[in-house]
């Protein structure tokens, strides 16, 4: 622990000596109103009333998914180990099942906290990334989640969610990573088609 | 979408922040205790607390509910004051006392939170686990108690310090300080329903989700 801590000061204090920033210096304000637009739009989508639940997830879904770089973070979860393992077809099965799963995930969560009061702390540049906090006050808990952006060719992305320091991609990866020591991808894939939609496995039987 | 199919992210851009290589395996040596214990414990949550708190939650508003929850997170007050001072976060050991002697007054004996509503002090919540952990104990291994949850070694022989810092502990008689108990769990999970079944259901394997998710929710708190 007190190895990584003092890997990661050292990491910290070279990339502040560095001689070029990551990115201009009014970028951690733009990205920090990225989120602070999604997260207003969200809220709406939620206080509407009279939205069938079905209708109000497809409205969710398309005001943020342009955020979301699910296929990276598909790629992240699975590992630079496992990653390859999978030949073109797999890996495209995956990150399309990959991103179903967080999308509900998501959905779920969003449902959760309801049209509650969300406030958007300042946005930190983390070495090239920028990680912007927020704080939703719900059935009077606090709970922090943490977005984190990275600059993707078309401008910058979400790689990663933390809820209460808890990250979306490490709880995935110690997953993947634990399926695929002990099966196959084929039986990765079958298990993760059965989470997504049930009805797979009579499909996968027959 | 604007992502390209298959992930154009460079995984070295990344490798800081992530363990890519999964190299690290968690030392996890009483697993099959663990997967038992997490069993029961899923088993006792679906059986026996969900259902009651479904009915109290039914009888009881959500006003209500939230302020009783507000009151007895108030009696927490000595822990979180003797964390903080063991940590030497002198300010938030401040804050917390602020807290402690509004929201006990004005906000009639802690069932409201004016001390973070009109002050805006925040709750500074440190527990002896959190304290050992700031000490650079590490956490051990993961240890799935019964009723109580995850946890592990490090938390597990914290929680007997938080016993001794929590008022409730020195109720007379035994039945008052179970009751207390048993009533705050009922109370938390009737504000939670729903959640620890939506949060497994995706998982792969439930167990280890939810002992990666403990260690890494406890990390973060540690590092605040």
């Amino acid at each position: 622990m007190r190895l990584k801590i003092i890997a990661c000061l050292t990491l910290l204090i070279m990339g502040w000596t560095s001689v070029e920033p990551a990115f201009a210096a009014n970028e951690p304000e733009q990205v920090r109103q990225i989120i602070t637009d999604a997260v207003a739009a969200v809220v709406k989508i939620l206080a509407e009333e009279g939205l069938e639940k079905d209708l109000r997830r497809a409205k969710i879904l398309t005001a943020v998914e342009p955020l979301f770089d699910f296929a990276s973070m598909a790629k992240l979860s699975l590992g630079r180990k496992h990653w390859p393992l999978l030949d073109a077809e797999q890996q495209t099965e995956f990150v399309s099942l990959f991103k179903k799963q967080l999308e509900k995930t998501y959905l779920d969560k969003a449902e959760q906290f309801g049209d509650e009061e969300v406030e958007v702390g300042p946005a930190e540049a983390i070495g090239s990334k920028i990680h912007v906090n927020t704080v939703v006050l719900s059935k009077g808990e606090d709970f922090g989640i943490k977005y984190k952006l990275y600059k993707a060719k078309d401008g910058w992305q979400i790689y990663d969610v933390e809820i209460e320091g808890v990250s979306v991609i490490s709880s995935y990866r110690s997953q993947y990573d634990d399926q695929l020591r002990t099966g196959t991808v084929a039986e990765l894939l079958q298990a993760m088609r059965e989470k997504v939609d049930p009805k797979a496995e009579e499909q996968w039987q027959e | 979408v604007a992502a390209a199919p298959n992930g154009t992210v460079d995984f070295t851009a990344f490798e800081d922040e992530f363990d890519l290589d999964s190299e690290h395996r968690v030392f996890d040596p009483l697993a099959p205790y663990n997967r038992f214990m997490f069993k029961v414990n899923d088993k006792i949550y679906l059986w026996v607390l969900k259902p009651v708190a479904t009915g109290y939650g039914k009888v009881v508003p959500e006003s209500g509910r939230i302020a009783a929850r507000k009151c007895l997170d108030n009696l927490g007050f000595p822990g979180r004051l003797v964390n903080n001072l063991l940590q030497f976060k002198i300010k938030s050991a401040g804050v917390e006392t602020a807290r402690f002697a509004v929201n006990s007054t004005v906000g009639v004996l802690g069932l409201f939170d004016p001390a973070k509503s009109k002050f805006g002090l925040e709750p500074q919540p440190e527990d002896v686990g959190q304290t050992f952990g700031r000490y650079g104990v590490g956490e051990g291994f993961p240890i799935v108690l019964p009723l109580f949850g995850p946890s592990n070694l490090r938390d597990a022989i914290g929680r007997i310090g938080d016993h001794f810092l929590d008022p409730v502990s020195y109720l007379d008689p035994l039945e008052a300080r179970l009751a207390v108990r048993a009533y705050d769990q009922v109370n938390y999970e009737s504000l939670h329903l729903g959640e620890y079944e939506k949060l497994v259901e995706g998982a792969l394997d439930p167990y280890l989700l939810i002992r990666d998710a403990y260690k890494q929710n406890r990390d973060s708190k540690i590092q605040e």
